[in-house]
């Protein structure tokens, strides 16, 4: 029997365990969802093993100049270091190590989120009304959109608790933009969902469709 | 009156909902229990009424004599400021009256107690000042000190009737209890030496030790065998009454049953052998707390003042055989029951009293000539068999809780399904006259409402039995001729009566909240079997005899009582709050309370529809729903190729058609390296495979050299996958394609935004070997695809198949807006393409320059490659667009029905 043919009869199998979820919580659920975990930790660590350890191990013992043979051990040693997180979590050698880690991560972020969302943001809001009244008035919803939805978190009031009746308008205006983007996440959320229903239910009808 | 009360810089405590203790007005805090104080009500001193702004003051200019008596601190027996009423209140009257500050002569008698103390002269632990009497040593939670005795029986004798306890007297603060304020021995001793005995008073047993010596100083001896004068009268002074008469014997020996000091202080000879009995066992936590419970209810008795009480015409010569306190009572024409209110637990006893051959004398006369209790108005009269209802109402008789009474109260409290208002007729009351004094009446009826809307909430599980429609689930409050309740507003049941009650302006029968304890909350004293002392037609006032039977009442008590019991019996420690056991009992006992919570059931014909509806609806339901749709629609296009919705030539779209002349752009650049990164993962598969399919076929198409990478670990497998299909030497796209000389499988990447940042400077830092063979990436032995590629300016193009949001911001934070950065296009499934909107709007100039979202992008983009010859197989594509499209249908019609039955459901609750 072809392992393919195999495979797909097990991918078959699955998909109706995962489906039976349907009618109700059930063994066969439970089942496919352990199994769909277990295989994608071991395939995780085969792929971590094979595409990134290994790599870098072989980088490392070629013939380098020794400050590259140097720093690759290095940065095996932090990850050492890492596993005393396991015996004690306040080691101080993890802790150094995450350190590092969190630092340098939000360093990059930092710097990429500056310049990759905030400016680019910024400069995405600053829309003329030259074009055509289309544009205008597309420009004019984001500018408003903008304004209220950051109105919205405008949280400052007067020392007797109340606000001003123009930051509640402003507030009101921002909750329902911010509620119109949140509706469309959702609906669009629920395509891609529908999309994958729909492929697994032509998967199981006519398993050999995945085969070109 | 509250100026002067203030301007004497009297403290007032404040009283402790939880126990009953006073406190500092400062305090917070329960210095006794911990309770918190906020909202705790502040005690008023008996014959000072603490009211609001908006009361109409109904207080004399001139204080009264009992008043100023009563606004008398309690010095102790100090040479210079004596403990007798008449020389307190000679004091304070002269201060109140803007007097000289020159103190009163003393009388003799204080002459005589002055000579007779010597040596034995309590020493004061805080000495009085001159203008500041010196504290009490007794706490206030004692229900009588030696000082408490002499000022009720002083009250007495002027008409008005002491506090129930002397916690609502005026302390001063170092009357409070604290810990500075121990007290004195001598009078810790004179307390045990008289007939209270320990059981009775709590704060004495336990302030003191047990082998304390009882004895009274011989400066007191004295004193008493002198006599005090009397009490509460300034003139008597002046008579030369040497000897305060209230000394003469410890306790007061007839001053009625009204008080409940008094009550519980008398001698133990003095008392029937059941009231010896009953103040033997008496709990004097339970006494304390309800004391503490029914706190409001206390100021509203004691603040009645005297002088509200004073007779408005000369009294008429009193029966000889009954005390002055009762005659004057009965001259005044205010019922007994305003004074000390009796609870109905006390009715139930003062049958058994009266029939007791040990009742006083004065009493059993009283309930003899009574006239008969039978009202007239009563819709049903029972027969009447005795006169013991009015016996108990005209004498007042010593009431005392016994545990036992208190029990069978809860016992029949609690099933009883209907509230008696305690509303008694005119004619059964001995001295009450329709010209009762108005206020004094209001603060009867409010007393009588706060009690009675504590037993409605006790009983409240009760009156869900449905076996007394009628049950008063508010307590018609009796009305007085000009009160807010007329008739029409009492249920039909007590329409009679209250109207009669009303038009007579007679006085009720409340609850003695001095006495009774929060358990007695039976408004059926005949309730219970065994209370055989309750005239029948006291049993038949409220009671519907078609809707509840007494033998059904009676088994309805057994069920509930042993309940309660058990519940009073684990609360050992700490007694339950007011009505909490009978609510709990009741609501146990009720059979309909397990069913109360129970789901809704449609029974018969409509159950069935209506279970399936509402399993439709259902979150589980509408997604079965959907799926079988959705199978069915696939059937239909299997079975019989039909593809209703399919659009085959799908509306422009601007990115989509970018994203296609950017690719095909590269077609005069033959072998340009192009990288593709697969950040997908099997959830996104539906989407992002048929778009991958695609892209790899459009590549293969312009002969681009093309690389995968790959953020996600499942990523590189689904690479592999694509690429080997879409190369195959049968697919027109990608001809004579080859891995490694053509495309390269990079792999995965480990560390997000580390790696991107990372391949933007150099990609070998990151990979050094390809996904499929481990083959060196670079180098001499490098892979053909990757020649002259060393990061990732190199390429020519970007192509980000995204599947998570995060991983498309990472490219677009950590390479897009690094310069010389090729120009990217992006590949997303729908439900990422609002997120990532804003991302391509900005960029578009400059680093992206489409986006694919969705397969209905796919599809139009597949539709462009058409132009170009390359006629993928759309018929999956197609085949997934036409059942989303029945699901998108399915999807927006279950919407609509869900909101108009909404609406529905809305306008329905609103009409």
């Amino acid at each position: 029997m072809d392992l393919s043919l195999i495979g797909t009869i097990i991918a078959v199998i699955l998909t109706l365990m995962v489906y039976s979820y349907l009618i109700g919580d059930n063994p066969l659920y439970r089942l496919a969802q352990n199994i769909f975990v277990g295989v994608s930790i071991g395939y995780i660590t085969l792929v971590v093993i094979y595409n990134v350890i290994v790599p870098f191990v072989g980088r490392t013992l070629q013939d380098r100049p020794w400050l590259e043979r140097v720093l690759p051990l290095l940065a095996l040693l932090l990850g050492v270091l890492l596993w005393f997180k396991a015996a004690r979590p306040r080691n101080v050698f993890s802790n150094a190590v995450l350190a590092i880690i969190v630092t340098t991560g939000a360093a990059l972020g930092l710097g990429g989120t500056l310049v990759g969302t905030l400016l680019p943001q910024m400069q995405a809001t600053m829309l003329t009304f030259s074009s055509d009244i289309g544009s205008i008035i597309g420009n004019l919803v984001i500018i408003v959109g903008v304004i209220v939805s950051l109105g919205y978190f405008y949280f400052t009031a007067k020392p007797d608790g109340t606000r001003t009746m123009t930051a509640g308008y402003v507030a009101t205006a921002g909750r329902w933009f911010m509620m119109v983007a949140f509706g469309t996440l959702f609906g669009f959320a629920v395509t891609s969902f529908f999309a994958l229903l729909a492929d697994r239910i032509k998967f199981l009808i006519s398993p050999g469709s995945l085969l070109l | 009156m509250a100026e002067d009360y203030r301007e004497e810089e009297i403290i007032v405590p404040l009283r402790c909902p939880n126990c009953g203790g006073l406190n500092p007005p400062e305090n917070k805090v329960c210095q006794l229990c911990g309770f918190r104080l906020v909202g705790a009500t502040p005690v008023s001193p008996p014959g000072v009424e603490m009211r609001s702004g908006s009361e109409p003051p109904d207080v004399p200019a001139t204080p009264s004599p009992a008043i100023v008596e009563s606004l008398a601190p309690v010095p102790p027996p100090d040479v210079s400021r004596p403990s007798t009423p008449s020389a307190r209140g000679s004091g304070l009257a002269a201060r109140l009256g803007g007097a000289s500050s020159a103190a009163p002569p003393p009388a003799e008698w204080l002459g005589d107690l002055r000579r007779n103390i010597g040596g034995d002269a309590p020493t004061l632990i805080n000495p009085p000042t001159a203008s500041q009497p010196a504290p009490p040593p007794e706490p206030a939670r004692s229900a009588s000190g030696l000082w408490a005795a002499p000022t009720a029986q002083g009250d007495e004798q002027l008409g008005y009737v002491a506090p129930p306890t002397p916690t609502i007297s005026p302390y001063r603060r170092d009357d409070l209890p604290g810990p500075t304020n121990k007290p004195v021995d001598w009078l810790a001793s004179l307390r045990a030496s008289s007939s209270l005995s320990p059981e009775t008073e709590p704060d004495a047993a336990a302030d003191q030790p047990e082998d304390a010596p009882i004895a009274i100083p011989d400066w007191l001896r004295n004193l008493r065998a002198s006599g005090a004068p009397a009490a509460g009268v300034a003139a008597e002074e002046d008579e030369g009454v040497d000897a305060p008469p209230w000394l003469t014997d410890e306790v007061a020996p007839d001053t009625g049953p009204l008080d409940r000091a008094e009550s519980v202080t008398a001698p133990a000879k003095d008392l029937p052998p059941w009231l010896r009995d009953g103040t033997d066992t008496l709990d004097p936590s339970r006494v304390d707390q309800f004391a503490a419970t029914q706190n409001a209810a206390e100021g509203q008795v004691a603040s009645i003042p005297p002088w509200k009480q004073q007779p408005p015409e000369p009294a008429p010569p009193a029966r000889p055989d009954f005390s002055d306190w009762f005659t004057n009572r009965a001259a005044t024409n205010v019922a007994p029951a305003e004074q000390a209110l009796p609870s109905t637990t006390t009715i139930a006893r003062s049958g058994s009293f009266l029939e007791d051959s040990d009742a006083p004398a004065w009493l059993r006369e009283v309930a003899a000539a009574a006239p008969p209790p039978m009202p007239q108005a009563m819709s049903d009269p029972p027969p009447t068999p005795a006169a013991e209802p009015l016996a108990v109402e005209e004498g007042q008789s010593p009431e005392v809780a016994e545990p036992d009474a208190v029990d069978e109260a809860i016992a029949s409290a609690a099933p009883s399904a209907r509230l008696q208002p305690p509303v008694s007729d005119g004619e059964t009351e001995v001295g009450v006259a329709p010209e009762a004094d108005e206020a004094a009446t209001d603060q009867a009826d409010e007393l009588v409402n706060d009690q009675a809307e504590a037993e409605v909430d006790a009983i409240a599980p009760q009156t869900d039995t449905g076996s007394a429609p009628e049950a008063a689930t508010t307590i018609p409050r009796p009305t007085t001729s000009g009160g807010l309740v007329s008739g029409e507003d009492l249920p039909p049941w007590l329409r009679v009566v209250g109207g009669e009650s009303a038009a007579s302006g007679a006085t009720l029968t409340v609850a003695d909240t001095t006495v009774a304890p929060p358990t007695t909350t039976s408004f059926f004293p005949g309730d219970t079997a065994e209370d055989t002392t309750v005239p029948d037609w006291l049993r038949g006032i409220g009671r519907d005899p078609q809707d509840v039977t007494p033998a059904s009442a009676e088994a309805l008590t057994a069920s509930v009582a042993e309940p309660v019991q058990r519940i009073q019996r684990v609360m050992s420690v700490r007694q339950p709050r007011p009505g909490a056991a009978e609510a709990l009992a009741a609501l146990v006992a009720t059979p309909s309370a397990s069913t109360r919570t129970a789901p809704l059931e449609l029974k018969g014909e409509h159950n069935v529809p209506a279970s399936l509806m509402r399993w439709l609806l259902s979150e589980r339901g509408i997604y079965l729903l959907t799926a079988l749709v959705m199978i069915a629609v696939v059937l239909a296009d299997r079975v019989w190729g039909v593809q209703p919705l399919v659009v085959t030539s799908p509306p422009p779209n601007a990115q989509v058609d970018s994203f296609y002349k950017t690719i095909n752009n590269l077609e005069t650049q033959p072998g340009a390296p192009v990288l593709v990164a697969y950040d997908w993962d099997a959830n996104r598969q539906a989407e992002m495979e048929p778009l991958a399919r695609a892209v790899t076929c459009h590549l293969g198409a312009i002969k681009a050299r093309f690389a995968t990478v790959s953020l996600a670990p499942t990523g590189p497998a689904f690479a592999q996958r694509i690429a080997e299909a879409t190369v195959d030497r049968t697919n027109p796209c990608t001809s004579r394609y080859q891995y490694g000389s053509d495309y390269v499988n990079l792999g995965y990447s480990a560390g997000g935004d580390f790696a991107l940042r990372s391949m933007v400077g150099n990609i070998a830092t990151v990979f050094s070997t390809d996904y499929v063979n481990g083959r060196p990436l670079f180098g001499a032995g490098g892979v053909a695809a990757l020649k002259n590629v060393n990061r990732l300016s190199d390429f020519k193009l970007i192509i980000v198949l995204e599947g998570d949001e995060s991983t498309a911001r990472s490219w677009i934070e950590q390479v897009a807006s690094q310069p010389n950065t090729p120009p990217l296009l992006l590949g997303e499934p729908a439900a990422l393409d609002p997120s990532l909107q804003p991302y391509l709007t900005i960029a578009a100039p400059t680093r992206f320059f489409g986006k694919v979202a969705g397969l209905s992008d796919v599809a139009r983009y597949q539709y462009d490659l058409t132009s170009k010859g390359l006629n993928m197989a759309r018929t999956d594509l197609y085949f997934s667009l036409n059942t989303l499209s029945f699901a998108a249908l399915l999807v927006a019609l279950l919407i609509i029905i869900g909101n108009i039955v909404f609406i529905a459901r809305l306008v329905n609750r609103r009409k």
